[in-house]
């Protein structure tokens, strides 16, 4: 095995590792969770936000160790690139030895000549005409019908995910696995066979659970007044099971989004 | 937070999904919340430990909802455990969203309880309507729905 496949195969095993990492934290997470709405049952209240504190903090850390991870299969991807780079300037199917000093850029870079050509595609991406993401997932284009899943993920205005899309198409876009591309600090997936392309998680994207954006839709609709928000009977279903900390999230999002965070 | 949303796909009766949740999960119907699409049917009983409603929007007929006190109150089961067991009590089907944001398709239910991955209309479930157009992989239970190239890996 040659000293770039090992390296690829290095930090893929580092990526998996640091996924397996994220859902420990998100089992530890669920479980402080857990603990913190137990204390808050038995009346244990500054326990249980303390536990509740160190719960998000969790969720937090969960969140770096999934980015970690797309980072590395993002290297990942751009080492395979390198080695393809070096086969074909060595004029060799054979494997390819990464000396140090070589003077070959990463694919990446631009390059000259006949290596100009942009890396092939990889991913559903090469075949499939890509559509634009879902206006569900679009801060200003949210609306009360929108559907709310388990997990949800809004972009935020600034987020140009068309200009993101293009570099997809493209091929500037690292492709992570299976249907996952990594842009400008963003994941985004591809639906297959349909072509639509969703956002994950990463810059200028908010990660909501179902109350969360639940509470956000409310807000969008009165105006980012929550008192306003929490009569409309449209919300009237969920308000046992929403707390503070919903509507604290739901709040940040909307006012990232405003530009007032 | 845990979130058990099992929406059925085809027309079922509020009360007999509040029967069959009870039965399944030993919750006492008074801790159910039922929703009607504008108000509660009935006071609950705290602690509540889930709740029925009406479907959210067209191709959805109605919807199971289950938090962490459903979670704490059944041991944690796998949404699919649950989707399992509702759909074959009721002889209906059900689906579940994706449980992760990088995953797109969702599982389906059939009545005799066998699933498999499906896929909705993304662009219809922009507009509240819960279509599926297909399965991903074959689904013993419901073999009218085309199987999905599942695309160029």
């Amino acid at each position: 095995m040659s000293n770039v496949d090992e390296a690829s195969g290095s930090v893929g095993a580092n990526a998996e590792s640091a996924r397996e990492l994220a859902g420990g934290i998100t089992s530890s997470k669920d479980l402080l969770e857990q603990l913190a709405a137990q204390l808050a049952a038995i009346g244990v209240d500054v326990k249980s936000n303390q536990t509740q504190a160190a719960s998000d903090r969790a969720e937090e850390l969960a969140g770096h160790a999934n980015a970690l991870a797309d980072a590395l299969d993002a290297l990942r991807a751009q080492v395979d690139a390198l080695k393809a780079l070096i086969v074909t300037a060595s004029g060799s199917t054979g494997s390819a030895t990464l000396s140090r000093g070589s003077s070959l850029r990463p694919a990446s870079f631009p390059l000259t000549g006949a290596s100009q050509e942009p890396p092939p595609i990889k991913g559903p991406a090469a075949s499939t005409t890509l559509k634009p993401v879902g206006k569900r997932h679009l801060f200003g284009q949210i609306r009360p019908k929108s559907p709310v899943k388990a997990k949800n993920t809004v972009v935020l205005p600034h987020v140009d995910t068309d200009a993101d899309i293009a570099a997809i198409k493209a091929g500037r876009a690292t492709h992570l696995r299976d249907n996952l591309y990594e842009v400008n600090g963003r994941t985004y997936g591809v639906e297959t066979p349909s072509g639509t392309v969703y956002p994950v998680r990463g810059e200028g994207f908010a990660e909501m659970n179902k109350l969360e954006f639940t509470a956000l839709k409310a807000l969008l609709a009165h105006g980012g007044d929550r008192a306003s928000a929490e009569r409309d009977p449209r919300i009237a279903r969920f308000r046992r099971h929403m707390t503070d900390r919903t509507w604290e999230h739901a709040r940040s999002v909307f006012d990232r989004a405003q530009g007032r965070a | 937070m845990r979130d058990y949303t099992i929406v059925f796909i085809e027309p079922v009766n509020l009360s007999f999904l509040v029967e069959a949740v009870s039965a399944a999960f030993s919750v006492p119907p008074e801790q159910i919340e039922i929703w009607n699409g504008r108000n509660f049917t009935a006071p609950v009983a705290e602690p509540v430990i889930a709740q029925v409603a009406v479907g959210s929007g067209p191709g959805a007929f109605a919807e199971f909802v289950g938090f962490d006190a459903f979670a704490e109150h059944t041991g944690e089961p796998e949404v699919l455990a649950v989707a399992v067991e509702l759909a074959t009590r009721l002889k209906r089907r059900v689906v579940f969203g994706p449980e992760s944001a990088e995953e797109f398709r969702w599982t389906l239910v059939a009545a005799d309880g066998s699933h498999g991955r499906v896929v909705v209309d993304s662009e219809q479930l922009d507009d509240g309507v819960l279509a599926v157009i297909g399965a991903v992989e074959p689904i013993a239970g419901a073999p009218d729905l085309p199987l999905i190239e599942p695309g160029a890996p």
